[in-house]
């Protein structure tokens, strides 16, 4: 549990360390560069921010409490909903690929268009992967 | 598949909140399996029936399900 806060907190730092370089680094470094260090800073910032706050969170929690919450992160109803609708917005995502394939095609964008394949083609070789997995789990 | 569990509660007089605690589930789960809505593991089956002091069969009444 520390141990999970004290790497939140080192991400935080990070977060905060690669926005400081892109704003500084601004016109020195290719505009390319300097998005992704911002991007990156503020996907660290999401996810290391919302550790620290869920960390804090149950830090105050009562033994009852926090019983609760571990029954249902356990809960088979609670992880079967997990796991349905993780399946279902894999499916979403792979039709809105496949959407994106068309229109790159039919707008021509040459970059974009093997991006979203090799992307869709991914997707596919992940899914084969772990059916293999799961045939050989279950 | 249906179930005899709201009975039994009623029956024994335990409330959602008590049968859950007992198997380890959320009270949700209890209102989703009296309702219909969710079907019970094997694991949470035979807990829920070993709770009544009953076998699965006498709990959960299994029908093939008509397509």
């Amino acid at each position: 549990m520390k141990k999970k806060q004290i790497f939140a907190a080192l991400g935080l730092v990070l977060a905060l360390g690669l926005w400081l370089a892109a704003f500084f680094l601004d016109g020195r470094i290719p505009d390319s560069v300097g998005g992704a260090l911002f991007g990156l800073g503020g996907a660290l910032l999401g996810v290391c921010g919302a550790a620290l706050i869920g960390g804090s969170i149950e830090g105050r929690m009562t033994p009852e409490e926090r019983r609760e919450l571990e029954v249902g992160e356990q809960d088979e109803r609670n992880a079967a909903i997990r796991d349905r609708a993780a399946l279902k917005s894999w499916y979403w995502t792979l039709y809105l690929l496949w959407g994106l394939f068309f229109l790159t095609l039919i707008l021509e964008r040459g970059p974009f268009f093997v991006l979203v394949t090799i992307t869709i083609v991914l997707h596919c070789v992940f899914y084969l992967i772990n059916l293999g997995r799961m045939a050989r789990e279950m | 598949m249906e179930n005899r569990i709201a009975a039994l509660r009623k029956e024994r007089r335990v409330s959602q909140a008590e049968l859950a605690d007992a198997v380890s589930v959320t009270r949700q789960t209890i209102i989703s399996l009296e309702n219909g809505r969710y079907n019970a593991s094997l694991l949470l089956a035979h807990r829920i029936a070993a709770y009544f002091g009953l076998t699965i069969e006498d709990v959960f009444l299994f029908e093939e399900e008509q397509t």
